[in-house]
């Protein structure tokens, strides 16, 4: 017994050692980070939601001859928001899930245990050193355990997700570059066809120098809203990129997820995709 | 035949480009037109860019029927992470109700029921979290 209790002894500070080694080499507040600023971007649907407003902005330069084809097209676009807005949720609730298990609160034991630590001590059954032994210890191994199956879940849900993320976020990003900027395309040009119009008809008529001059500044006004709206798509397409990169990167890196080089790498990209995030939220406001 | 996305993207894009053409022949041209010949151009003009329109609509939809796919495995990805997240939260909770079974125990030990009441009320707390 007395030998077996030596033993135990010994080899206590070697586990404990060990325990605190893989409770503390999990820190991945970086890719919680850069799931976070994945969340916002993922979650911004403005862009989306213009898109059908686009046709009635058009309406309002049309004939009324055209309305009725032109209401036909709201009504097809105002029908493709849920498929569009599910995307877009798709990215934000995965990328939620990876931050969740990325979070350190997740494998967090202090609120609880110490809690329950107190209640014990307050009840003086045992010393308040042992009592406090008793919590570190529990949280160190608890941890410890729960860390270790966290990590392997993470890995697991990167690995699994990395194929149909990418192709989710090429399909957002092909339907802004492409789709959005081309109905901004089809609006800057409905606009000058009208100011146009009727420039050139004052122009023709009485001498109109001063009106004319208003509806120029009125059309560039129109022509610039236009371009911010475009230039926004650009920088959300940017973003969303960056999310797409950053993920594969923790795809090639799924085995390393921990290490010091992946850490700053998506650290990297959890800055650019808030700084981008930003970029286009001031400029479509 | 079924149009592809990019295939649609390119016909709007054709279309609009004659629009924008029709636009500029009516405007570089508009004393030697008659009125009759402007308002002709002008809704051959507005008919082809609200055909673009439609093309560019009829991408997105593909576009989305397209991703639908990956969409839903992205979607079943997440209910399992949520599952793993549950199961720790489960093990947290173990984590502290054994804390409040070895509390009781100990309270049961030194059979003075005001402990005993305090280290019950500890254990009913914790497993109801």
């Amino acid at each position: 017994m007395k030998a077996q209790t030596k033993r135990w002894s010994m080899l206590l500070p070697a586990i404990l050692a060990a325990l605190i080694f893989l409770s503390a080499c999990a820190d991945l507040k970086a890719i919680r980070k850069f799931a976070d600023s994945s969340v916002n971007s993922a979650g911004y649907t403005s862009l989306s939601a213009d898109y059908p407003r686009s046709i009635e902005r058009q309406k309002r330069y049309q004939e009324e001859k055209y309305h009725a084809q032109l209401d036909e097209e709201l009504q097809k676009r105002k029908l493709q928001q849920p498929a569009l807005l599910a995307l877009h949720k798709g990215v934000e609730e995965y990328m939620s899930a990876v931050g969740a298990l990325a979070s350190d609160e997740l494998v967090s034991y202090d609120n609880s245990v110490d809690s329950l630590a107190g209640e014990i001590k307050k009840a003086k059954l045992i010393d308040d050193s042992k009592v406090d032994a008793f919590a570190s210890l529990t949280k160190l191994i608890a941890k410890a355990a729960t860390d270790l199956y966290r990590q392997r879940k993470l890995k697991q849900l990167i690995n699994d997700a990395n194929n149909d993320f990418q192709t989710v976020i090429t399909a957002i990003s092909d339907i802004v570059s492409k789709d959005f900027t081309s109905s901004l395309h089809n609006e800057a040009v409905t606009v000058d066809k009208y100011y146009k119009e009727i420039i050139t008809i004052a122009e023709k008529a009485l001498p109109q120098q001063a009106a004319v001059e208003l509806l120029r500044d009125k059309w560039q006004e129109k022509k610039d809203e236009v371009k911010a709206k475009s230039e926004a798509c650009v920088l959300y397409v940017k973003t969303l990129k960056t999310i797409g990169d950053g993920h594969q990167m923790l795809f090639d890196n799924k085995d390393n997820l921990s290490t010091k080089q992946v850490l700053d790498s998506i650290n990297t990209y959890g800055k650019e995709v808030s700084a981008l995030y930003k970029q286009f939220k001031d400029l479509n406001k | 035949m079924k149009l592809t996305a990019n295939q649609a993207r390119d016909l709007a894009q054709s279309f609009r480009d004659v629009s924008v053409a029709l636009g500029e022949y009516r405007f570089a041209n508009w004393d030697s037109l008659t009125k009759a010949q402007r308002d002709s151009i002008e809704d051959a003009e507005w008919t082809l860019l609200n055909y673009s329109s439609d093309f560019i609509t009829q991408a997105v939809g593909i576009t989305l029927d397209d991703a639908n796919a990956s969409l839903s495995n992205i979607q079943d990805v997440t209910a399992k992470a949520k599952k793993a997240m549950e199961t720790i939260n489960t093990i947290k909770k173990i984590v502290v109700i054994a804390g409040a079974v070895i509390q009781l125990g100990a309270a049961i030990v030194t059979k003075n029921p005001g402990v005993i009441a305090s280290a019950t009320r500890n254990l009913v707390s914790a497993v109801a979290v």
